[in-house]
Formats: C-alpha cells, structure tokens, sequence
C-alpha cells in the first residue's frame, strides 16, 4: 500500500476541509428613508435565530456610508456589518455591486447569503449565485436549518404559491436566498447588542452598463386582468359613481385593478373589458373583493380560483356569502370609504 | 442582429389541481406549454424582427416533448430552433441549467440580444436571467414590459417593485422579459404547418456541449411539500363601516396581502 498516496489524499483532504470553511450567515440590507426597510430587520431576526443554531455569526451588508443603518443591524442581530464603498457604489447599479459583493464573500466565504426578494435582491442573488455555482432558493416564506448537515432549508413557492417546496443542498456553499417581503415576524430591537460597523472600500469596480433614463410616468398599457394580483369588482350595489371611485381609490392602493359584473355593467360603470364571469373574463387574482355584487353563478364562474375572496353586501342571504373568506354585512360604499382611510393612514 | 430566446416547456399550471387538505397535487391535464414569460420573450423579439429584421434563434432545454414548444415558436416567426435534450439532463439544478444553457447561447455566437422569461411558472425559480447575464458577461434588464431600439441603444421599460422606468443598454445584453409584457401573437396557419414539415429543430446533446454526466449531477434535493391551510369559506359578519374596514385589513394582512 501506497502510504505517500494515502498521506497525500488524508492531507489533500484536510486542505480541502480547511478550504471549505465556509461559515456565518450574511445579510444584505435595504434601506428606506427612515432606516432599514422592514423586510431587512425581520431578515436579520430569521439569521439570529439560525446562527444560533449553527453557532455561527451574523453579518450585515450595506451598500455606502450608512453607520446609523448599520448601527440598527447591529440592534436586529447582526454581530458585525460591512458598510462597502466605492466608486459605482453610490446610487445602485448592478454591475459595481455585484463585484464588490462577489470580492466581500470570497474573502469572508459565508455559509449563507440572505436578500429581501425585492427587485434589488433579485438583481444581484442571481448573478452571485452564478459566479459561485451556488444554489439560489427564491421567493422563500420560511427558512430553517438542518443541524447536522449545516445547510439551509428553504422553503419556496410552487405553482405561485398553490403550496410550497422545502429545498435543501447538502454540499454546495455558499447557500444563497430571497425571502418575499412581510412574510417573516418582526423581531425586537435590543438598542444595547454590541456589534462592529466596519468601512470597505473598493476603487476598481466596474461601471454599470445599463442606464437609468427614469421613471415613466405615462400610461403603460395595463396588464390584462386575468394577471391581476389584486382585483377589487363593482356590483351594482356600490350604489352609484362615487362608490365605484371608491372601489377604483381603493384598487389603486391595494395594487390592483376596477372589475365588475354585469350589474355595473349595465350601469355604466364599468367597460366591456372589466366585466368578470361567463360572459367577461376570467381571472385568478390573490385578492378579490365583491362590493355590492349578489353572487350570481354566471359571475362566480369568472373567478372560482381566486385565493382570498371578500364580498360586502347589505343583504345577508346574499348569494356570494358561502364562496367568501370574508362576508361583510355592510354598505359597500361605507366599508369602501373606511378601508380608504384606513389605507391613506398610512397603515 | 441575432436574438436568442430561451424558451421553457412546462406543463400546463391549469391542469393541475392542488388539493390542500389532502395535501396531494392531482395532474388532471398532461398539456405542456411555452412558459408564459417565455411567450411574451418570443413577441419581443419578433417585434424587433418586425420593426428592425432580426433572426431570431429559440433555444430550449428539455425532454424531447420539447420540441413542440420549439415548433410553436417557429410557427411563430422564429427561423431557428435548439433543443438540448439528453436523459443526462433529467432533473437538472438551476445552477447547472444555467450553465448548460450559457454553453448552448455561446455556441450560437455572436448574439446581441439573449431574452428570457422573468420566471418559469411552474418552479418560479426566477433566476435563470441573473446566472446567465453573468455566466455570459452581459449587462442584464430584468422584468422588461416593452422593448424598443433606439438607434445603437435599446431603451426597456421595466418594473422596479412594480413600478415602470426606462432604462436603456447597448447590446450584447440580456433582457428577462416579465409575464406581464405584451402576449404572444396567434401563429399563422401555414407556419404551423411549415414548422412541422420544413423547419427542423437541431438537437444537441450534453456530450455535445462539453458535458460529462458527473458535472450535471443535481445537488439540490427536494425535503417535501408544505400546504398552506385549506380556505374555510362562509365566515360572515356585521358591524359598523370602520369596524368592518378593520377586520377587513386585518385578514388581509394575515394573509399577508399587504
Ligand atoms: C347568459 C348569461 C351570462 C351572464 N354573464 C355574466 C357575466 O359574465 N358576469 C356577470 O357579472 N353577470 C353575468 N350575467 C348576469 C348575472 O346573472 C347577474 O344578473 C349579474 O351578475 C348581477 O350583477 P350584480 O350582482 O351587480 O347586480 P344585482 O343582481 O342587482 O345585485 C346587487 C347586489 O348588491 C346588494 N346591495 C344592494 N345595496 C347594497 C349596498 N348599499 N351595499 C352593498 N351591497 C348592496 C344586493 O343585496 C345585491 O346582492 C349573465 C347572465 C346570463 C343570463
Ligand atoms: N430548461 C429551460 N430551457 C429553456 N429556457 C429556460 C429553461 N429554464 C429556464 N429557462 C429560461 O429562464 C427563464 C427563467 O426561468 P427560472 O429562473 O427557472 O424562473 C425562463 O422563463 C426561460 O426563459
């Protein structure tokens, strides 16, 4: 027996185990006008809890010269945050970003690497998952760990959150994750968590490529109904034009889009294109709220695979109450006048 | 200019039914279907064919059945047509997807524009578009709702948190190209024909592309299937207009619509 050879492949593998140090959970962080956005502090609480259970660190990312935002990491369970600066890395551009974040992980080779599944998470995940061949598990609503393996479990939607898939890759690191926005527990603050802010500068990144020309404010042709998340749908029980403004306030707040049935139809409140049921369209939005609608089966065909469906009606027999998640016996245009204020309250 | 679409063949989502409380999902429907941001990627580029002459390559990686959405997307005005089909593919990762098709996309070169859906709809993997931006080096405009050449720049809108901007990328560049673009065009009844009986659908293997089964190994396992609750319909109640708007938002907010 060959015991060089052998020597050589026990040694090989020590290297390797020593190379393969990846460890702590990192965590890349937003920022909004007041602070950290709240998607990243409950992102932070989610890594506390499971650095806990590895017995690892947490470590926050920040993108500029944020301390205060850093210092609030620290507050949310970070043990030490990483301010990168550098030439291209004042407003956001995807390529300067991802090189400085590329540069920061290879030199701190983190077990597990944390966005917010929002568009900026979404930009730079990928491309870092890429250059690492790392796995990437997006839109995740939980995530865990398996102890024994240290890696993460992720649980992520399918078939757009008809149900969801717990993934897990035993061996590739570093592991990397989007987590949807509002779907972790908000965590406490602890103003006394001692934690370090540290500065990292790089002067050599890459200039972005993509130019941003700005918003665009005009009209853009509007998404089809059918691919609404949020529907709000007028009956004829909405009473008159000031509560289909309601509905359309309300839709506009919510992200969605004015529906409605025949009833509205007939009124003229609504258009050919927002009638919703056999004779209108088909829809399948997360959200559906029937204001003044009775419920009619020829409507109800329109959008039996809503997921939430809330319906408001005065009548308490109405015909949509036993489809509903929600039943409101209520006038539609009152409830509609107080969830818009509630809304612009700024709840 | 020379466009690669990558085009994913999935079975049909309305086919299927999950059943929450049993906790099984049925197939009822065995339809495979163009991912539907992948049919919004193809119109964009036949628009910028339309507009500007562009040949357009579609590109899939899949299992033989694949060849029918490539055949659609040639019946559609697309002029050529990949399949990377191999069973040593058979539940490959998306890290390694993406590299497979990265390989395929520079065995096409040179491409200005590669398109891509946002997200397949059946794994809503959504990163498919980053990994090959960087895996190809090009500058990447996610979630693309239209799409327009101007002079040597392409000027996108896109959706930032689902807000429209315009930004603008000279190419070689990819673009993910969100679901809610423009939908595809109907195809014209002769191509139809056309795409069955004179188009051909090349088809590469892995060997082809330099791969070795070991390299092509899934390391992502599945650990099971979570159901959310079954919805408990019928729940009515009454009250005054604010008290109602409350419980309203608070159900909203469990369900965390918002
Ligand atoms: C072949 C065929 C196809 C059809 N296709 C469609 C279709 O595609 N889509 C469609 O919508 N309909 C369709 N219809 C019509 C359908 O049968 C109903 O007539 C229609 O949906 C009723 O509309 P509505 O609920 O707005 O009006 P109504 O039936 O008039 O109901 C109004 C409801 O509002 C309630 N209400 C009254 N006042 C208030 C208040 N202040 N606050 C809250 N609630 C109040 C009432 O209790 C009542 O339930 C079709 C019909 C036929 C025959
Ligand atoms: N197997 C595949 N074949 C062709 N294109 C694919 C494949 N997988 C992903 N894509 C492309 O990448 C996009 C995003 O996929 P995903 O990241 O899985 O959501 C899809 O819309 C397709 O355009």
């Amino acid at each position: 027996m060959d015991l060089d050879f052998l020597q050589s492949l026990m040694g090989g593998e020590e290297m390797a185990a020593a190379e393969a140090a990846y460890q702590d959970i990192w965590v890349v962080g937003e920022v909004s006008g007041e602070g950290l956005t709240p998607a990243t502090r409950a992102l932070l609480g989610k890594a506390r809890d499971m650095a806990n259970a590895l017995g690892v660190y947490v470590k926050g990312i920040l993108f500029g010269a944020q301390e205060a935002a850093g210092s609030e990491m620290i507050s949310y369970g970070a043990d030490t945050v990483y301010l990168l600066e550098g030439v291209g890395l004042g407003s956001f551009a995807v390529e300067p970003y991802v090189e400085a974040l590329a540069r920061q992980i290879e030199s701190g080779r983190p077990e597990i690497v944390l966005f917010n599944a929002t568009s900026f998470g979404g930009e730079l995940a990928p491309r870092l998952a890429a250059r690492f061949r790392a796995p990437l598990f997006t839109h995740c609503i939980d995530l865990g760990v398996d102890e024994a393996l240290r890696a993460l479990l992720a649980t992520v939607p399918r078939l757009g959150g008809e149900y969801y898939e717990i993934l897990v890759s035993p061996t590739l690191r570093p592991q990397f994750a989007t987590v949807e926005p509002g779907v972790l527990p908000a965590p406490f603050a602890d103003p006394y968590r001692y934690g370090s802010v540290e500065h990292v500068s790089y002067d050599d990144l890459p200039p972005a490529r993509v130019e941003v020309l700005g918003p665009f404010p005009e009209g853009l042709p509007e998404p089809p109904l059918s691919r609404s998340r949020v529907i709000v749908c007028v009956g004829r029980g909405v009473g008159d034009e000031e509560g289909v403004e309601l509905a359309r306030r309300l839709a506009e707040r919510l992200g969605g889009r004015l529906a409605g049935t025949r009833g509205a139809l007939d009124e003229g409140w609504i258009s050919e294109e927002q009638l919703i049921g056999m004779a209108g369209q088909t829809v399948r939005p997360a959200l559906y709220i029937a204001c003044g609608a009775a419920g009619a089966i020829q409507h109800m065909l329109g959008i039996a695979r809503t997921e939430c469906l809330i319906a408001i009606n005065t009548d308490p027999k109405a015909e949509i109450f036993p489809y509903a998640d929600l039943g409101v016996v209520a006038d539609a245009k009152a409830v509609l006048e107080a969830l818009n204020a509630a809304l612009a309250g700024g709840s | 200019m020379r466009i690669a679409v990558a085009v994913k063949q999935i079975l049909d989502p309305e086919g299927i039914t999950v059943n929450r409380r049993r906790e099984r999902i049925f197939i009822n429907r065995e339809e495979r279907i163009i991912n539907p941001a992948d049919k919004c990627a193809l119109e964009a580029a036949l628009r910028l064919k339309d507009a500007h002459g562009a040949e357009v390559i579609a590109l899939s990686l899949g299992r033989p059945s694949a060849d029918d959405a490539l055949r659609e997307a040639l019946a559609l005005g697309a002029d050529q047509a990949v399949l990377i089909s191999d069973k040593a593919l058979a539940g490959i990762d998306a890290p390694t997807a993406a590299v497979v098709l990265a390989r395929a996309i520079e065995r096409l070169a040179p491409c200005d524009l590669v398109l891509v859906g946002q997200t397949a709809a059946d794994t809503g993997g959504d990163q498919t578009a980053g990994r090959l931006a960087e895996l190809l080096g090009l500058p990447q405009v996610l979630h693309a709702v239209t799409l327009s050449l101007d002079g040597e720049r392409l000027k996108v809108v896109r959706l930032w948190d689902g807000r429209p901007i315009m930004v603008a990328v000279a190419p070689p560049a990819l673009i993910a190209v969100s679901p809610l673009a423009p939908p595809a065009r109907y195809p014209h009844g002769a191509r139809i024909l056309n795409a069955y009986r004179q188009m051909g659908v090349s088809v590469w293997t892995a060997g082809d592309l330099g791969f070795t089964a070991e390299e092509l190994r899934p390391n992502i396992e599945s650990r099971g299937q979570v159901f959310p609750p079954e919805r408990e319909l019928g729940n009515v109640i009454e009250g005054a207009p604010e008290q109602m708007a409350g419980e309203i938002l608070a159900l909203l907010r469990q369900r965390r619509l918002i």
